[in-house]
């Protein structure tokens, strides 16, 4: 993107990592505070989205290639059924959580409610590779409204 | 047993993306992961076939954990929906040759399965609407899967209205939640049946029914909101047609509104007359509209609105009888209903994928055309195949019950369908598409076939021996919930039709 501001850029690279930071902290602690997985995925996700907006295409590939992006989707779902699937195999039931049964842990403290925190893991995961690829597949097809711009956007940013 | 009902979703759900995860180079892998999980389906479907009970995901008690549950009803729906989409499966192996990614459209098909499994056998409300998302999603995706501008035009279209419908479906489920406090179906039933028979149009209970089969209609296709289904169908490849309308708008659309209007709502005489009035409304319009189509696709789709007008009328005929204390006649309504819809799985994935054949070969040949033609006189009701059987059962049931008026409709509209393929007799080969000509691969044939002696072969359930295996249970588990509605004041869902068997075949589910 040619109009972009070079405080945007800036401050783009020194914000992300703490949004980024931020979105690990809330996937991991939801069983203990608001949030969760889906959340953390989110705002794990708008790190990247940040960069996006602010430092174009290249600068985010850089730090999440496309291919590891769309890896990490279909790691992120199948780790969440996995989860599911110990649980049949260890206990007999479906998503049972067999990890609480023999390490209870201590209540409030970040190792406790068992296959809870791993699912979010893996929630968050996927989330955030899903909505990264979301936004990502927008602005290769975006089409710009600015007459001097060029008219369609290609997948390579200049 | 039951941890079969986890693995139903949860097997083709880990295979969709197992398949996403696998590089462009390994499309033959791609095929056979389909191809198994659809037979893992199919084989888990029949094998569930005599359980009735449900699954408490986790470990944790219904009202208040997650649960899965087969019945009557959805484990008929289950097979009929694995037969169909096994053959769209086999079907795409060879037909999507001709794009760029076709285990990126099996991956999509096996996730639509995945979440149509789940909503089949969803315990409550909320799990099911996520489950009737999955697969809207997955279909939106499949619509646009070529990635031409009719594709995305008419994908854009499903899409955009698809989310509007469901918001309606979600605030008639935040609605009930907040008056009643639960969202397990059964839990959720026995409260409303408790609090009295849903019939006042100003309850809140009342709206939110209205709203969740407003949501539901839009999901099947039916007449006041169907304006997306001809234009997917006609657009979309031909097995994402022939999954959409064979499959996708029974489970999504006419299951989770008839499962939402009985066991939910006791499918009191209001709601029942809702469900009448748009099933007449796509019954007739869908074959009116039919007769106005000049393409092969779009012939097929509006009939195939006309034939779902049919099972949604017959249904809620079914729950109107029930509410009036006539059992026999709510028994046979319901149970035509539930034979038309599992022959008009089997005939309109038969027309999509055999026109899609067609297409592929750039033209007929003996095979397509015998194939062809066992769908269009199933469509058409004309005697020996499914369709008739079905369809006079349905007229049946209309004049058993005394509404003459129904069944001269419906006989009427049942005269338009054939008139309706007449038209079109010589069109299921727009050669423009695909100009080259090119053999028809057994692969593709194989589905063809069996469909076609599926088509011929459905009349057969309505003899007595199979129909006590098959569409009877299913009846039962629908009309168990019905509320006769004066005599509601009991605060459970009454039991019309004497089923002992249901009842209790309902084993404790102690997991080993």
């Amino acid at each position: 993107m040619n109009n972009r501001s070079l405080i945007v850029s800036r401050v783009s690279r020194w914000v992300a990592p703490l949004i980024f930071v931020f979105g690990i902290y809330v996937a991991l602690y939801g069983h203990l505070s608001p949030g969760g997985g889906f959340p953390g995925g989110v705002i794990l996700s708008s790190a990247f989205i940040l960069t996006l907006l602010a430092r174009g295409r290249k600068a985010t590939l850089e730090r999440l290639p496309f291919g590891v992006a769309k890896k990490l989707d279909a790691v992120g779902a199948l780790l969440f059924l996995c989860i599911a699937l110990f649980g049949l195999v260890v206990t007999g039931v479906f998503f049972a959580n067999f990890i609480h049964q023999y390490l209870p842990g201590e209540p409030l403290r970040l190792f406790s409610g068992g296959t809870i925190m791993p699912a979010n893991i893996a929630i968050g995961l996927k989330v955030a590779a899903s909505l990264f690829l979301v936004m990502f597949a927008l602005s290769a097809l975006r089409i710009s409204t600015d007459e001097q711009d060029e008219p369609i956007r290609t997948l390579e940013d200049k | 047993m039951s941890v079969l009902i986890p693995l139903m979703v949860a097997v083709p759900l880990g295979a969709g993306f197992v398949m996403a995860l696998l590089p462009g180079s390994s499309q033959r892998a791609g095929d056979l992961l389909a191809v198994a999980t659809g037979i893992f389906v199919l084989a888990g479907a029949a094998a569930l076939s005599p359980f009735v009970g449900s699954y408490a995901v986790g470990g944790w008690d219904p009202p208040i954990g997650i649960e899965m549950s087969r019945d009557g009803f959805s484990g008929l729906v289950l097979v009929v929906t694995a037969i169909v989409a096994l053959a769209v499966i086999l079907y795409a192996t060879a037909s999507m040759r001709r794009y760029t990614s076709r285990s990126r459209f099996l991956a999509l098909v096996i996730l639509l399965l995945a979440a149509m499994n789940g909503t089949l056998l969803s315990g409550d409300i909320f799990n099911r609407f996520v489950f009737v998302e999955i697969a809207a999603i997955a279909s939106y995706v499949l619509v646009g899967f070529a990635c031409g501008a009719n594709e995305l035009k008419a994908a854009l279209k499903y899409a955009v209205l698809g989310a509007v419908a469901s918001i309606a479906t979600l605030l008639g489920i935040a609605l009930v939640y907040s008056v009643h406090g639960t969202v397990n179906i059964a839990h959720l039933g026995e409260k409303i049946a408790a609090s009295g028979p849903v019939m006042a149009p100003d309850s809140v209970v009342f709206i939110a029914a209205v709203l969740m089969l407003a949501g539901f209609t839009f999901k099947a296709g039916l007449m006041p909101l169907h304006v997306w289904q001809p234009d997917a169908l006609d657009a979309a490849t031909a097995p994402a047609s022939a999954i959409i309308s064979g499959c996708l708008v029974q489970t999504i659309g006419v299951y989770a509104m008839i499962r939402t209007a009985y066991a939910v709502f006791g499918a009191t005489a209001p709601i029942g007359w809702i469900m009448v009035l748009v099933g007449v409304l796509s019954m007739a319009g869908g074959a009116i509209a039919a007769l106005q189509q000049d393409e092969w696709r779009r012939v097929v789709a509006y009939t195939g609105i006309s034939q779902l007008g049919y099972v949604v009328c017959a249904f809620g005929l079914g729950g109107i009888l029930a509410s009036a204390g006539n059992d026999t006649a709510a028994a046979l309504a319901v149970i035509a209903a539930l034979f038309h819809l599992a022959n008009h799985a089997v005939f309109q994935s038969l027309l999509f994928l055999n026109g899609g054949a067609v297409e592929y070969a750039g033209g007929s040949n003996s095979l397509t055309k015998l194939a062809g033609l066992a769908g269009v006189l199933s469509s058409s009701a004309v005697p020996p195949f499914g369709g008739f059987v079905s369809k006079a059962m349905i007229v049946i049931a209309f004049v058993m019950a005394g509404y003459y008026g129904l069944a001269a409709v419906a006989v009427a509209v049942a005269a338009l369908i054939p008139l309706a393929f007449w038209r079109v007799r010589s069109r299921p080969e727009p050669t423009e598409r695909t100009p080259r000509t090119a053999a028809v691969p057994a692969v593709m044939t194989a589905p063809l076939a069996v469909l076609s002696a599926l088509c011929l072969a459905g009349g057969l359930i309505a003899l007595p021996a199979l129909r006590s295996v098959t569409l009877e249970p299913a009846g039962q588990s629908i009309l168990r919930y019905a509320s006769p509605g004066t005599t509601t004041e009991q605060g459970q869902a009454a039991t019309l039709i004497p089923s002992e068997s249901v009842e209790q075949e309902e084993p404790d589910e102690e997991p080993d």
